[in-house]
């Protein structure tokens, strides 16, 4: 085994539960969220020469993870809610809540907090995986922020302005 | 407001619930290597949208174009297997000269004898993996070896000296180089960037970076012709003045794989292109399905067909569909019939002395194509 594909097998079983958590938050549905995850690290072996040192790689497999789920969501017409097989606890219902909340923001809101707050990139690396400018991703977090606080506190005064 | 803290901690809590499914790591990474031979046969096809765009009408108007070699065309010839090599899985390049055959793939270079069929010399090159390349030229013999390698280096070009099959110097040249070209006294490599990529001339003695330039996005393999080093790209050929290191030119959507025959040749989707290197018009289209690799060889031009795939999305090649045709670049028309290969994933191909080389990754094989004549 190459020193690269040992690299790429240790970030696989690194970030793959992870990539595939969040694509079964956003999609709901296992089968799926299992595919796009494993295309995703495909994709990116198949990049590996430019993405293995790159700081936002993570961030790349998560944004390609639900951009591929969101393309067959969009095909398959499916119903992007997630569905958990064992009935959530009191606490647990609140972060399912704001699963909800995240899955409700822009797609773009929603790819800066996965990558700013699950994959704990920095703002500047968050650009980078999103190929944007880092004050537009800072502009997404903001949003997202307080559009989160709006969904799951209405009476937060955060939400004006 | 919600603190940072707290978003995240919720986040996590909610994900840490989903069981995640057994690892596939092995199918992933076998999933990522058919991407990327993919990837370097769909450079050509995504060049014809735009050769067809902007040539499209020429050709059609002038079909057999304005090639410059009169003649009667070909013998016809009957096409066959000669001989077959089977070594290790993962061959990437083949090139043949400097009195052998040299290959290249994940388990290093290997040479062998035109004459007598036999390994005469294995060579280990660490870090060649998936995308290493392989020419010949200013003496020696070059090889890639992108990948990383256990000094900690990467994108690296190795010279070896054909006549002890010995390597002579290794150049830390750094990045994933993808392409490796020889003329006009330089050896030139080509590195992919997230956009554009970078083209590098090096000194062949001291591995000195002479000229450095930046190309398109996904850069294929620097070829030269007619005084010039060609470069193609996704969406464009750029023409680069050896000497100075400076572009002459920029020639949009072309692909270019090999030059001979007073023409540059390239493929597009189910076509070989003829172009002239002076102009850079079309002179000829030539339908061939499936069409991925050039190689022209004095009066033939080698066109490697790639195998169907049994699904349209994911590659799953159906064996026996792969194939070697002819062209006359005489008449610019496909002469004799396709000879069938059982190779899944052929990735090069390299001509010399009326035969020519055909390199398999998937199963390690390298065979020998000439053409006997049609009654024998």
């Amino acid at each position: 085994m190459s020193p690269d594909e040992e690299e790429f097998r240790l970030l696989y079983e690194q970030v793959f539960p992870l990539a595939y958590r969040v694509g079964y938050r956003f999609s709901g549905r296992r089968d799926e969220a299992e595919d796009a995850a494993q295309e995703a690290f495909a994709r990116a072996f198949q990049r590996w020469g430019r993405l293995h040192d790159q700081p936002w790689v993570v961030g790349w497999i998560l944004t390609t993870t639900l951009n591929i789920l969101r393309r067959r969501t969009r095909r398959t017409r499916h119903a992007p809610a997630p569905a958990d097989e064992r009935q959530p606890e009191a606490d647990l219902e609140a972060s399912l809540d704001l699963w909800h909340a995240v899955s409700q923001l822009p797609r773009r809101q929603a790819q800066a907090v996965i990558l700013y707050y699950l994959a704990d990139l920095s703002v500047e690396h968050v650009a980078a995986a999103m190929g944007c400018k880092e004050g537009t991703a800072r502009a997404h977090l903001d949003r997202a922020r307080n559009q989160l606080a709006r969904s799951l506190d209405p009476t937060d005064g955060s939400q004006e302005g | 407001m919600h603190a940072d803290e707290d978003i995240k901690n919720r986040l996590d809590r909610s994900l840490r619930i989903v069981e995640p499914p057994p690892s596939r790591v092995d199918a992933v990474i076998l999933r990522g290597r058919r991407l990327r031979l993919r990837s370097r046969v769909g450079r050509g096809a995504l060049a014809l949208v735009a050769i067809a765009a902007v040539a499209g009408p020429l050709t059609l108007l002038s079909p057999l174009g304005d090639h410059p070699e009169d003649g009667t065309g070909l013998e016809p010839g009957r096409s066959v297997v000669e001989a077959q090599l089977r070594l290790d899985p993962g061959i990437t390049d083949v090139a043949v000269g400097a009195e052998g055959v040299w290959v290249t793939g994940a388990s290093g270079v290997t040479r062998i004898d035109p004459a007598t069929d036999q390994v005469l010399a294995r060579i280990p090159v660490s870090g060649t993996g998936d995308h290493s390349r392989i020419a010949i030229g200013e003496g020696s013999v070059w090889v890639t070896a992108p990948e990383l390698r256990g000094d900690g280096s990467r994108g690296n070009l190795v010279r070896i000296d054909p006549a002890t099959s010995e390597i002579e110097a290794t150049f830390h040249i750094g990045g994933p180089i993808t392409g490796l070209g020889i003329g006009g006294g330089s050896v030139w490599v080509t590195i992919p960037g997230i956009g554009p990529g970078r083209l590098l001339a090096i000194d062949p003695a001291t591995g000195e970076v002479l000229h450095r330039l930046r190309v398109g996005e996904s850069p294929g393999s620097p070829v030269y012709g007619y005084g010039y080093m060609w470069v193609d790209s996704t969406d464009s050929l750029t023409k680069i003045d050896p000497a100075s290191g400076s572009v002459v030119d920029e020639l949009p959507g072309l692909n270019v794989e090999s030059s001979g025959a007073g023409s540059l040749w390239g493929v597009g989707d189910d076509s070989v292109i003829r172009f002239d290197p002076v102009s850079g018009k079309i002179q000829a289209t030539v339908p061939v399905p499936r069409a991925a690799a050039v190689s022209v060889d004095g009066t033939t031009v080698w066109v490697l067909v790639f195998p169907r795939s049994s699904d349209p999305e994911l590659f799953y090649p159906i064996k026996g569909t792969a194939a070697i045709e002819r062209i006359d670049p005489a008449t610019n028309a496909v002469i004799g019939e396709p000879l069938p290969l059982m190779d899944l994933q052929p990735l090069a191909l390299s001509s010399g002395d009326g035969k020519v080389w055909v390199a398999d990754f998937d199963q390690g094989v390298v065979t020998r194509i000439a053409v006997l004549p049609s009654s024998a």
